[in-house]
């Protein structure tokens, strides 16, 4: 039972996680179709490719941030609460 | 036109960046002057990032994002000169670290510079929210947060149960009743700036800039599964779980000490008491750490007493004293942690005793006794005072002599401990919340007899010397008497004759005078009084006398 809340729990926290990089993603799409001065409806097969590539590169350094906090984090509790499990 | 363009942008964008980094010292809890010192180091930065880029088109004709990174990769070298002039001995430091986030800003600046200042808006911006935000988001969970008030909700809804597992719904239901109500200002303050003091450790921990952090332990888990344990000494609670070094003074601190609801610590610099604090989390400023562990649940201490009675027979009694740190009369409450008076710990610091042990009084033999060991140095000392007022048979005689329950002899004693106790207890900053003996058993049970025998003999001999000091004194009296009586007698029977001699108005011989002298010794040798008193030999030598001077001083010339 516990262990279903906790997975709950984590569901929930991740898809917060995961509007959050959708934001991103949409933002960064947002950006670059106006910086290339086209339209959804202009995308063609070709163009999606680089466009994707394009806008993921835009959020690495916000996903590098978010890969490296929790990582700081993780290594600062494991440190002062001497928890030698936690990842 | 576009070169300069360019240059002008890196340095609004290194202006841009030097206020992000400002802001963020802030919401970290740094100083103005560290705030002031990076932020002139990154405009710094900046400007030199803008020259070596125009220098990069205008002499190699070498233009675009990686010029445009190679110069500030290059310019960012700057961020070490800080560090370098302000924490030079700090080998802690990683200075790098400030280099890697000069680094990351221009990347998220590049990477946004690609799609304009709309990239510049709607990537750089949010990537450097993201990474700010999500750290002070994420260090409000690496410390135990204070508990939220308990009408949180103002009456909206139950309270949030502090016992239970935080959901995701909870979490932000309290985050949202925080902001909502107006009468959570305290709150949200509190809150807001322990999130702020979490931050800013976590932003020191990863330079390694902090201060060392402790955790409180109070006992030691040896065996997990089988739950053996065993209890720690005060030194052995104080566990260092992180070192720093506790003089940094630049983008340093704080420390940590973490301590559970019923311990407090007592900080000290080594020169200077810095109080008492917690418990719960404990930020510790420059050179400070926790000297002292105190535990402020009640204690209690039981140990055996050695005494002697008033007649000398040696007792024992088990005396146990419950006591704690002084609390001011306030009570535990859930929520809170155990109460107690910030003064009666700084008193019951400096109470604590160091002692040599044995004759050597050198460093090796010195012996401190903590706070908690007060109460038991104490108590042996009034028990056994009160012990020594008592005969053996007063400690043991039936309670049915005495009229009132609480006269007894054991009473009394735990009575008097009691009262001693809180004669001397506040003073050291410790508060006695009981005390007592139990039964009193002579050390030497089969050679009580001897003993009791021996404590009779020894009260019998000095009564008996003391009759015969007395005798003696009497005697030697009435000896002087006698003898100054018959020193007056003598004087004034022989000062009578002698007047009696001169009224008949002829010359006084003075052969007649030691006549005179003689037959009054002989008078007062006759006497019954006296004579018991002399030698046998008295009366032989006074007839001597006697013949001696009848003979008179020509008789002696013939001879």
């Amino acid at each position: 039972m516990l262990r279903m809340k906790l997975e709950s729990e984590h569901f929930r926290r991740r898809l917060v996680l995961g509007l959050l990089v959708g934001m991103l993603l949409l933002l960064s799409g947002v950006a670059e179709l106006h910086h290339r001065r086209v339209s959804l409806a202009d995308l063609d097969s070709s163009m999606a490719g680089g466009l994707v590539l394009a806008i993921v590169g835009n959020v690495l350094p916000a996903l590098v941030a978010l890969f490296v906090i929790p990582r700081l984090a993780a290594r600062f509790i494991r440190a002062l609460y001497d928890t030698k499990d936690l990842q | 036109m576009d070169i300069l363009g360019e240059v002008l942008a890196i340095m609004v964008l290194a202006a841009g960046g030097a206020a992000a980094v400002v802001a963020f010292l802030w919401l970290a809890t740094f100083s103005w002057f560290e705030r002031l010192v990076e932020g002139v180091f990154w405009l710094m930065g900046g400007m030199l990032c803008a020259s070596v880029y125009f220098l990069l088109v205008w002499g190699l004709a070498f233009r675009g994002p990686i010029s445009m990174f190679l110069s500030a990769a290059l310019s960012g070298l700057v961020q070490f000169v800080p560090p370098m002039i302000l924490e030079g001995s700090n080998k802690n430091f990683r200075r790098w670290a400030l280099y890697v986030v000069w680094l990351y800003f221009w990347v998220t600046v590049l990477v946004g510079w690609q799609a304009g200042w709309l990239g510049l808006a709607f990537i750089t911006l949010p990537a450097l929210l993201v990474t700010g935000l999500g750290l002070f988001f994420v260090a409000g969970f690496i410390l135990p947060s204070p508990f939220l008030d308990s009408d949180l909700y103002r009456g909206e809804r139950p309270a949030p149960d502090p016992k239970a597992v935080p959901t995701f719904d909870q979490e932000v239901r309290d985050f949202f009743a925080l902001l909502r109500h107006s009468r959570n200002r305290e709150l949200r303050k509190r809150w807001f700036e322990h999130r702020r003091s979490a931050l800013r450790c976590l932003v020191t921990y990863t330079l390694g800039t902090n201060y060392p952090y402790y955790v409180v332990v109070d006992e030691k888990i040896r065996e997990r599964t089988e739950e053996v344990r065993s209890w720690l000494e005060e030194e052995e609670r104080r566990v260092q779980r992180v070192g720093g070094d506790p003089f940094g003074g630049f983008l340093a601190g704080p420390g940590i000490v973490l301590t559970d609801c019923d311990h407090a610590v007592a900080l000290s610099t080594g020169l200077r008491f810095k109080g008492a604090k917690g418990p719960g989390v404990v930020f510790t400023g420059m050179s400070a750490r926790p000297e002292h562990v105190v535990d402020l649940r009640v204690q209690l201490r039981a140990f055996p007493v050695r005494a002697w009675t008033k007649d000398g027979i040696e007792v024992k009694v088990t005396t146990f004293i419950p006591f704690q740190i002084g609390t001011g009369k306030e009570v535990p409450a859930l929520g809170k942690g155990f109460p107690y008076r910030s003064s009666d710990v700084f008193k019951a610091v400096c109470a604590q005793l160091v002692e040599h042990v044995g004759p050597s009084q050198t460093a090796d033999s010195l012996e401190e006794h903590a706070w908690y060991d007060l109460p038991q140095l104490a108590g042996e000392r009034i028990v056994r005072e009160a012990i020594s007022r008592y005969e053996f048979d007063d400690l043991y005689e039936p309670f049915e002599l005495r009229q009132d329950a609480g006269q007894d002899s054991r009473s009394q004693i735990a009575r008097e401990l009691r009262e001693g106790l809180d004669r001397v207890l506040p003073d050291w900053g410790i508060q006695r919340i009981g005390g007592g003996i139990g039964n009193l058993e002579p050390v030497a049970k089969e050679r009580v007899i001897d003993q009791r025998i021996e404590a009779w003999r020894a009260d019998w001999t000095r009564k008996i010397m003391r009759k015969r000091a007395e005798g003696q004194f009497r005697r030697i009296r009435l000896v002087e008497q006698a003898r100054a009586q018959a020193q007056i007698d003598i004087i004034l029977s022989i000062g009578k004759r002698i007047e009696s001699l001169r009224s008949s108005g002829a010359p006084v011989p003075m052969d007649a005078v030691v006549l005179y002298f003689v037959e009054v010794l002989e008078q007062l040798a006759d006497r019954p009084a006296l004579r018991k008193l002399l030698p046998r030999d008295t009366g032989n030598i006074i007839q001597l006398a006697r013949g001696t001077v009848g003979r008179g001083p020509a008789d002696e010339e013939g001879e």
